[in-house]
């Protein structure tokens, strides 16, 4: 394994793969600092382009976006008061204050420093952690990769929203979506109306894209945010917060490890893990509670930490086990498929070397984003205030020239508008839109997974004792999402229909 | 009463389960097996959650926040009506370009779409518009064209004055 680490070491510092993976990194800190793009989006955007690339110039690519656009979304939040992604909500909450009284420059710097350590600390846990599951993941067969697919979609689906009945029924319907061309076992055709085009299924690229990027910009268009100017104040003052971040050492550890926590767990991800560093600061801070909320560095740099850290434990479940931690891990999962790389024992024996170089990215991208974002804040802020209406057509046609790489045939424009309609009607009825592109992600795996363990074992793979535990654990699952489905059901508020609803 | 949209959506889903499930009656078992794995467990939370969702809409309606998911945030801040007005111009964008790319091919469309979007929808003026579509134009070429070496598909109407012009 050392010898794999020191490889992948070796191979991310030549020129071409550190250039790549600066490209990466300036494309997420963009994204990030304009509110309602952001990682997921630009990933999504961006896989398409990668599509003749070298997995090992790639990679380095896709990881640098993802780790950094939770460094600049702290941008629009602390001088706009508006989130740069979901991850940098509650940063809002002690950032903006700061803003407001002419400590921009120190909220950023601690933001910064904070981001780094925490990015930082979750490539390390990542890197421990295959060591320790190494050997677990190593036992597993077909049968108990059937049921850890399943489990996957159950736990995304469930967790995932306040309606875990509509978060498994839409996975189920990615799996669904997945079956569509010809089966791998006979040849049969399936669902494809005679159709070429899906005679080799949904192209995924195209299905993400449609599902989460036009949804968006047509949410920012629909809304038609414009941002107002940038202040001075967001020049100086960096140096002070960056010492606030050392002087906060046990914080940054704290926030770090909730992190990583909360990115581990499928389904939790991005728009939850900044609350539970804040609250776990305001609960453990001495003074926190006359505090925080008024502009306490503190609250700015726990919820900073934990967003970076995220990505490191987000990898562990979608590198070992194929389950993305979050949303934007299973659209990079999309990306997996596309090179060739299969989440399991593959990532820690024959492809252990593109594992490595995927935590050193994360690293190093953490490093170069925050060094970036420490000189360019200014220029990066100028990017928030763009006007939606003349960013809107530039990424149109960008998402249309990428969904078209997917087959190079006009039904993969037919198929990005049809799955644009599905994602934004999901979007605005409280459907989450996740589990879907999990499923899709993970439906010819899971098929596979169930043919071979019928062919090898018969029905009798479900006694397994590794199925038994995994086929309990969805069933807890289940019943963790009956009991939330009861708790939302008293958050209904009972009040006269009105006739536009 | 007006069915809200996540029920005409839960509707859409069970009658897409609801297909699947019977189309793969006649296929080889071991074809529809998995179907039918699937199938069965998504019907019964749908109509599960049909049954939470048709019980509330007489009397109440959702809080904002009951419609949170772990996905990205919906801004609920414009009113619906304003939504579905500005969500169906989008779309109308969308399908024009389609169109465009249908009839006139990728290399004319996209500048075309810029240009028309920019002076009519963004209404700015004619020197950012060109400037803008042009940049896209450089990229398309760039980085399609030359570095990915796509084969555009040629327009319908452009193959029709080829024929024409041929004979």
């Amino acid at each position: 394994m050392i010898e794999a680490a020191t490889q992948a070491a070796a191979a991310l510092v030549s020129p071409e793969r550190i250039a790549f993976l600066f490209i990466g990194v300036v494309m997420g800190l963009i994204l990030g600092a304009i509110p309602g793009l952001g990682g997921l989006i630009g990933l999504t955007i961006l896989i398409p382009f990668t599509f003749d690339f070298d997995p090992t110039v790639a990679l380095p690519m896709l990881i640098g976006l993802l780790a950094v656009n939770t460094t600049s979304d702290t941008i629009p939040g602390v001088l706009f008061g508006v989130p740069g992604t979901a991850a940098s909500q509650a940063t809002i909450l002690d950032g903006y204050p700061m803003a407001q009284r002419g400590e921009a420059g120190r909220a950023f710097g601690a933001a910064y420093m904070a981001s780094m350590l925490g990015g930082i600390f979750g490539a390390v846990v990542l890197a421990v952690s295959i060591f320790v599951l190494g050997p677990l993941v190593l036992a597993f067969e077909s049968p108990e990769f059937f049921m850890l697919g399943i489990f996957g979609i159950t736990m995304v689906g469930t967790l995932s929203g306040k309606f875990p009945l509509r978060g498994i029924s839409i996975g189920f319907f990615g799996l669904l979506l997945a079956m569509i061309g010809l089966d791998p076992q006979i040849g049969l055709p399936r669902w494809t109306f005679n159709s070429i085009y899906l005679l080799d299924g949904l192209p995924l690229i195209t299905v993400a894209l449609g599902i989460f990027a036009i949804p968006e910009i047509a949410d920012m268009v629909i809304k038609g945010t414009q941002i107002a100017d940038v202040p001075k104040e967001a020049l100086g003052g960096r140096a002070e917060g960056i010492r606030d971040a050392f002087r906060n050492w046990a914080l940054v550890l704290r926030g770090s490890a909730m992190g990583v926590w909360i990115g581990a767990i499928p389904g939790l991800g991005g728009s939850v893990v900044d609350w539970f560093a804040y609250g776990q600061a305001r609960q453990t801070c001495k003074g926190a509670s006359e505090t925080f909320g008024k502009g306490d560095v503190r609250g700015v740099i726990a919820p900073e930490c934990a967003n970076n850290a995220k990505d490191g434990g987000a990898l562990i479940p979608t590198i070992l086990f194929g389950i993305p931690g979050s949303g934007s891990m299973a659209v990079l999962l999309v990306a997996f498929m596309i090179m060739g790389l299969k989440p399991g024992p593959a990532m820690i024996t024959t492809q252990l070397d593109k594992t490595y170089l995927m935590i050193w990215s994360l690293a190093v991208a953490n490093v170069f984003g925050t060094g970036i974002c420490l000189f360019f804040t200014p220029q990066l802020a100028k990017v928030a205030s763009i006007r939606i209406h003349l960013l809107a057509p530039v990424v149109v046609v960008v998402v249309f020239l990428a969904a078209f790489q997917a087959t190079r045939s006009l039904g993969d424009l037919v198929a990005l508008i049809v799955f644009s309609l599905l994602g934004w009607s999901m979007k605005r009825a409280g459907w989450s839109r996740p589990p879907l592109i999990l499923g899709l992600v993970l439906g010819s795996i899971i098929e596979t997974r169930l043919y071979i363990s019928l062919q090898l074992h018969g029905a009798g793979f479900l006694l397994r004792p590794v199925v038994l535990v995994i086929l309990l654990l969805i069933i807890a699952t289940v019943g963790y999402g009956a009991f939330q489905e009861r708790r939302s059901k008293q958050q209904w508020v009972k009040v006269p229909v009105r006739d536009e609803d | 009463m007006k069915i809200r949209p996540t029920i005409l959506l839960n509707l859409l889903l069970l009658a897409v389960f609801t297909f699947a499930a019977v189309s793969a009656w006649r296929w080889p078992f071991a074809t529809r097996l998995f179907v039918w794995a699937i199938s069965v467990p998504a019907l019964l939370c749908l109509l599960a959650q049909l049954g939470i969702d048709l019980r509330q809409t007489n009397q109440a309606e959702m809080s904002e926040n009951v419609l949170e998911t772990a996905d990205l945030p919906v801004d609920r801040s414009v009113p619906p009506k304003l939504v579905l007005h500005r969500g169906l111009n989008f779309l109308a964008w969308l399908l024009g370009l389609f169109g465009a790319i249908w009839l006139v091919g990728f290399q004319a469309a996209t500048p075309l779409f810029m240009i028309l979007y920019l002076k009519i929808q963004a209404r700015s003026g004619w020197l950012l518009s060109l400037v803008l579509a042009a940049m896209i134009v450089a990229v398309q070429f760039v980085l399609f064209d030359r570095l990915l070496q796509i084969a555009w598909p040629e327009g319908v109407l452009i193959s029709w004055f080829e024929e024409i012009i041929q004979g």
